[in-house]
């Protein structure tokens, strides 16, 4: 029992490794912010100072995150005004909203100013200037962890929602198709009823398995690619706004950061300038 | 594995380009039972708030419920109008031909996407008006709930 904690200790706190995919998360959690709330908080859509303020501190905020400028406290800032929205604000109560708050709250406990940041270009150049070894790109990454369990949860708790016979039956689904692609008589259509069933029955049993399974190597290979086509889907036919790009996005938590960090290391050329001769 | 000095020097995965595998960085103990501490209150916050919420039925929306699609397309209603002739033939009516939308993409919301039995009988009155009141209209119609589907009228004659 002591030796479990202790290895769930080291899995949970001591995940010490490469910052790209926490800088990568962070640059595409501020793109989908400014994709949500960018045009509703231009500054001459509410000219009170109260809402001038709060809109200009949402923007630099999420603009010093993009950027990697003072990133952890530009991270921090972020996942507060986030939190204010989200709790002030009845309108904004929604799953995908939330995701964005929670998600950005945890990667404001990375390090995530170590790679592809304005933070990374000011630590090089220091280095350079007093001979110094470039600084390396690692980093506890201990909120991808947080991240993980809560795609995890997510997965887990929307499957238990949906066990009752009205979904598992495939009528909820019906009803959605009868409610956003409304007009044609579906009944009429030979299979739809059990293409409906099936879907449910895939949907269901593919959250069980992503929420436990994307934490097993050997299955995530398997599981990332079944867990994006669903999210695709779900993006495509249904309203879920930035849910789906939040969550494909956050699949980055899975991959062990090393695998991604030499990735990228090997999509890299080399290159010496144009022989102009 | 543990270093002369006590801290953890266990390996890292990613090698630096040109500097080779790292020992882990030590850091201060305050740090590393701080990070705990958070760790612990996050994982509460995430497992036991959406637990508190789902199963236990609490409010507070400090803690978020994942029920998506929770009460999306509830109400809606499958509708099907038809004229009963004296001759007890059937003529199924296509309600968006009827009211004059050959292109049903182009009717109103409400006659797209009929919720309840207000809606079902809005639509009805209209086709009514179109039909005349000569016609035996009736109309057959479900409504979506939770559990499925419900019957809400079979063989309903329209006023």
């Amino acid at each position: 029992m002591l030796n479990r904690l202790q290895r769930f200790r080291y899995w949970a706190l001591c995940y010490y490794d490469s910052t790209r995919s926490v800088a990568l998360i962070r640059i595409g959690l501020a793109l989908l912010i400014w994709s949500r709330w960018g045009d509703e908080f231009l500054l001459f859509r509410d000219i009170h100072l109260s809402a001038i303020l709060f809109n200009s501190a949402f923007f630099l905020a999420t603009a010093l995150m993009f950027v990697g400028l003072w990133t952890r406290v530009a991270s921090l800032a972020t996942a507060i005004i986030l939190w204010f929205m989200y709790l002030e604000h009845e309108s904004w109560r929604h799953h995908h909203i939330y995701l964005l708050v929670i998600a950005t709250s945890l990667i404001a406990l990375t390090p995530s100013d170590r790679s592809y940041s304005c933070d990374r270009w000011f630590a090089l150049r220091r280095a350079s200037r007093l001979g110094l070894p470039a600084p390396p790109e690692i980093g506890n990454l201990w909120g991808l962890r947080l991240i993980s369990i809560q795609m995890s949860m997510i997965y887990f708790w929307s499957g238990y929602e949906k066990l009752y016979w009205g979904f598992l039956s495939g009528a909820r689904m019906q009803h959605y198709i009868y409610n956003d692609y409304s007009g044609p008589d579906y009944k009429n259509i030979p299979g739809f009823a059990f293409l409906c069933f099936v879907s449910a029955i895939i949907t269901v049993s593919l959250e069980f398995v992503l929420s436990f399974g994307l934490f097993i190597p050997k299955l995530r290979k398997l599981l990332i690619p079944a867990g994006i086509v669903l999210h695709i889907l779900f993006y495509v036919l249904l309203p879920v706004r930035t849910f789906s790009l939040n969550m494909m996005l956050l699949y980055l938590a899975f991959i062990p950061a090393a695998s991604i960090h030499r990735f990228i290391d090997n999509m890299h050329g080399d290159y010496s300038g144009l022989d102009k001769s | 594995m543990r270093s002369d000095s006590g801290h953890q020097v266990e390996r890292v995965q990613v090698d630096g380009a040109d500097q080779g595998p790292r020992p882990l960085p030590s850091e201060p103990q305050f740090v590393i039972v701080c990070r705990g501490i958070i760790f612990v209150l996050m994982v509460l916050h995430i497992v036991g708030g959406t637990f508190y919420r789902q199963v236990l039925k609490g409010k507070s929306y400090v803690f978020r419920p994942w029920r998506m699609f929770h009460a999306k397309g509830l109400h809606i209603c499958d509708v099907e109008f038809f004229i009963r002739h004296p001759d007890g033939r059937i003529e199924k009516i296509d309600h968006f031909k009827t009211l004059g939308y050959d292109d049903f993409l182009k009717a109103p919301p409400y006659i797209r996407r009929i919720h309840g039995e207000e809606g079902v009988l809005r639509v009805g009155r209209l086709i009514r008006a179109k039909v005349g009141h000569a016609a035996d209209l009736r109309v057959n119609a479900r409504i979506a709930i939770r559990q499925g589907w419900k019957p809400l009228y079979t063989d309903k004659r329209v006023e």
